[in-house]
This record gives structure tokens, sequence and C-alpha cells, in this order.
């Protein structure tokens, strides 16, 4: 087999990785953002860039988890430079996420992608620090925190 | 209601439109910026380390099987997760002095929340399932050699509950029994026998492991507690009797908007008297008495930093914690480990090579 696989070969290996993750990808991302339209262009935006680097990337399922988030951090960002906040949003989530998606709009960025990263998509510390450019112990304190956080925030909900 | 658990599982019912014609047609804006000064982790493993966690050492013992007396341990090896070497393999222990890291490489993969034996002559250690939860206890020889699994959650419980976060583990001071954090504190026999919750919370334990006081009556562990409609609730570290009779509440921190304290990580005192926690209201370390009293600081954090993890030496005159800054800090992130005397005197860094959370420490027979 050719050392160098063409741009068709890379392309089905990366479907192959879209079909495995990228429906959780895309709503861990929904989770993080609470904005449709920036979890799919951030999973979309992710893939291609990997499309592109192709065999560089070792492995592309770690990768594009790291890379789409960074993604939607980023244009999260830029948003909230100009709105003064986590952007508001069109979507309405289904109901029985509904106080999930409000509840992790009141969390800091950190938190909310740590909590979504571990008790959503069940990443380790490990991977999460990585992702936020942060330490695992942090993971632990933002994880830590953001429960509470959200316990407090769907209690007082429910009350 | 449905826990936060549950509504992240409910998450799957959120829309995922098929993307993939996108993706192909796509021409690919500049790569997005790496977080600096962060290394890139390597190939992702996906079950490692999971959890908030860190085993906490102190064991010290009497009851039914008195290997080292309390008080009279010497310090042996510290097991840490260092994330920064072979992932699948993150345990390893060091000396005390931060020299000699050896990774376990005989213990399974994806191994996390390890914990000494009261012996300090066996580790057990979690480790992931299939879909990267914890759910499974196992017990090595201290060299991590002899893995075996002595508790598999789907044999015990629903998926509901074995979709809970799990927390850690604690052996008890005469090793017979080990706890465990699964949504709820449990307890079972060492060979994974007479497994049954031995507290159910209102709301919701914290990710910190439990500890077993040194004279086996009681098991620390922290928790979230409902509070008023509007007012929040409030974080506390709580005793539970071993024996099941109830729980005790061990700190009274306040609502968490003006708590005075919010305790995670904690640590016995080999003598059973004082117990020291990582303090995420001030992030120092502090400590209590074991009667709720004389709650102060051993040492606070410089600006931007933050203090976690500690872990009471088995002789009792050091204890060691870890530093590292703050989300948001300019500051580079990086783990560093600190010994200080018991009394918070002296602290001094330690050079534990990679990024290592402390675990639990060895306790040896005096001499």
């Amino acid at each position: 087999m050719s050392e160098t696989r063409t741009r068709a070969d890379r392309r089905t290996g990366w479907e192959d990785v879209y079909r495995e993750v990228g429906p959780r990808l895309q709503r861990a991302l929904l989770l993080y953002a609470g904005n449709l339209d920036l979890a799919e262009d951030a999973v979309a935006e992710a893939f291609a860039q990997g499309i592109r680097r192709g065999d560089a990337i070792r492995d592309p399922a770690a990768w594009v988890w790291r890379a789409a988030f960074r993604i939607a951090a980023g244009r999260l960002k830029e948003r909230s430079r100009t709105a003064g906040r986590l952007p508001e949003t069109a979507y309405e989530p289904p109901e029985s996420v509904r106080d999930l998606v409000a509840a992790l709009r009141e969390l800091s960025p950190a938190q909310r992608a740590s909590v979504v990263l571990h008790d959503y998509a069940g990443y380790p510390a490990s991977e999460i620090a990585s992702v936020i450019g942060s330490t695992a112990p942090a993971v632990f304190v933002h994880l830590s925190r953001a429960r509470k956080r959200l316990r407090t925030i769907l209690e007082d909900d429910d009350a | 209601m449905p826990d936060v658990t549950e509504r992240f599982r409910a998450a799957d019912t959120l829309p995922a439109r098929d993307l993939w014609s996108d993706i192909v047609t796509r021409e690919p804006g500049s790569p997005p910026p790496a977080p600096a000064g962060r290394r890139v982790a390597a190939a992702i493993v996906a079950l490692v380390v999971m959890v908030v966690g860190i085993a906490i050492a102190v064991r010290a013992f009497h009851a039914s099987r008195p290997i080292v007396p309390a008080g009279a341990a010497a310090n042996g090896k510290i097991l840490v997760v260092n994330l920064s070497g072979d992932s699948a393999h993150p345990i390893s222990v060091v000396n005390p002095d931060g020299s000699g890291m050896r990774v376990l490489r005989e213990l399974p993969a994806n191994a996390s929340l390890p914990e000494w034996s009261p012996e300090g002559t066996q580790i057990a250690f979690a480790i992931a399932n299939s879909s990267s939860l914890p759910t499974e206890i196992w017990i090595a020889r201290a060299d991590g050699s002899g893995a075996h699994m002595v508790f598999r959650c789907a044999d015990h419980f629903s998926v509901a509950t074995c979709h809970q976060p799990f927390d850690g583990l604690a052996w008890s001071p005469d090793g017979q029994q080990i706890a465990f954090l699964l949504g709820s504190l449990y307890v079972m026999n060492e060979d994974g026998t007479s497994v049954h919750r031995l507290y159910a919370p209102d709301v919701g334990i914290d990710s910190a492991p439990p500890a077993w006081s040194p004279d086996g009556r009681w098991i620390l562990f922290a928790m979230t507690t409902r509070g008023a409609p509007g007012a929040g609730g409030a974080d506390n570290l709580y005793l539970a009797a071993a024996d099941g009779s109830g729980i005790r509440q061990l700190t009274h921190c306040g609502p968490v908007a003006h708590a005075k304290c919010a305790p995670a990580v904690s640590t016995w005192s080999p003598d059973g008297r004082s117990i020291a926690f990582a303090d995420e209201a001030t992030g120092g370390i502090r400590t209590i008495d074991v009667d709720g009293s004389n709650l102060r600081t051993l040492i606070s954090p410089p600006r931007g930093m933050r203090y976690a993890n500690p872990i009471w030496s088995p002789d009792g005159h050091r204890i060691v914690y870890e530093e590292f800054p703050m989300q948001g800090s300019k500051l580079p992130p990086i783990v560093t480990v600190y010994e200080m005397q018991a009394d918070g005197s002296n602290p001094s860094s330690l050079h534990v090579p990679g990024e290592p959370i402390l675990q639990s420490w060895q306790r040896l027979p005096r001499g």
C-alpha cells in the first residue's frame, strides 16, 4: 500500500471518525455553547481542519474533540466580547435538558467545559486539562464547583 | 427531581444533524490557537483518571487486625497519578522527597484513584469501564503485580447507579473493608462481598474521596447540601459512622455565596484528632478538630494560586500538598508539590517530575 494516502482515502477515514464521535461531540458542544449554530460550526470546522492535516494527526478522535472545543471557546469569546456575556440563542432545547442548558450558561467557561467533558462526554481530567489549557487539579476544582453550582441552580429552579 | 448526572444522560436526546456533507465541502479557516504554555497531551486514551480525585493517605489503625498502631508508622512511598507520562499507566510511586518516581506498569491500563492498604503492602484502585466510568475496584500488590478485580458495579447496581461519578475509595484501618463513593457512600469487604450503602445524600456527595478515621469509627466525606430556595446550598465535611448509625456534620461553612470555607479533599491526622482539608473558598490548606472546633488556616496560597490535595504523613509530622494557578491566571499551568510541617511551618517545594496529583502515603512499620 502506498505511504501517501489520497485525499479521498483520508476523507473515508475521517468519515468513520465523524460517524463514531461526531454526534456526541455536537451534543457536548451544544451543552457547552448553548448555541446550535455555533456547535455545528465548531464541529464542521474541526473536522475540515483535521481532513486538511491528514496523516499528521495520530489520533483523529482525540484531536477533533480538542480542536472543536477550542474553536467553540474562541467563537464564544468573540461573541461575548461584542454581546457582553454568553450570547443568547434562538435555539430551544428539548424539555428534558432545557433546565440543564440554562443552568450551564450560569457557569464560567472553564467550569462549563469541565463538567460537560467529564460528566457528559466521559473525558478524564488530564484530557480536559489539555482542552482548556489548564492542569488536572484545576479541572477537579472546576468540576467540583460546577457540580455544586448546577445542583444549587437546578434545586432553586425546582423549588 | 433528576440529579445532575441523569440530566446529562438526557442530553443524548439533543439533536445532532448530519454535518458530513458540510464538512467535505468546507474550506477550513486558520487553526484555533492552543492555550499558551500547555503541553499537548499525547494520544487520548479514553479511560484514564476520572475524578477529582485524590484518595487520601493517612492510614492509622487498630481494631481487629492491628498491623501498624496509629502514631507508630514510618513514611513510605507516595502514590501519585502523573498526567504527563504514559497516559495508560498514570499511577506512579515516589519517595517522600520527590525522588525515584516509578511508573507501576504492571497495573492494568486506565487504573485510577489508588490507595495504599493500611499495611502498605497492597494498593486498591478504580478502573474504568467501556463508558469511561471507573466502576470497578481492583487490588494489587505494592509493586503493581497480582492485580485482581474485587468489585464490578454492574454486578450489584443498576445502570443509572453505575453512571454516577465514582469519587474515590478508602481502606478501613484494619484492612478488612473498603468504602467508596458512587453517588452514595458504600462499604464492602475487601474481597468485594457484602456491598452495602452506608449513606444516601439528599443532593449529592462531592467529588472528593472518602477517608476512614484512624480508629475505624468514622468515614469522612464532603457533601453539598440543599439550601433554602434562592439561598444556595452549602459545602461541608461530614462524618458517617462506620457502623451505619448516622452522620455528623463536621464543618459549618455557610451558604456557598457567603461561605467561610468550602472543604474538598481532606486527610486525617494519624492520631485521629484533626483533619486537614483543601479549602476551595480560600485556596488554602486548613485544619479542624474532629469535634468540629478550632477551624484554622495552616497555609494560604500566593495571589493567583491555589493549594489542593493535602496528605498527612503517616508519622504525623508533615503534610504534602499541591500548588497550581487558578484558571484565568497569567501564570503557567504547572503543578508543584510542596511539603510543610504539620503546623503549617517551613513549606518547601519538592521536585516531583511531571504533573503529579497526590493520592496516598504508604504506612510502613517503624523500625
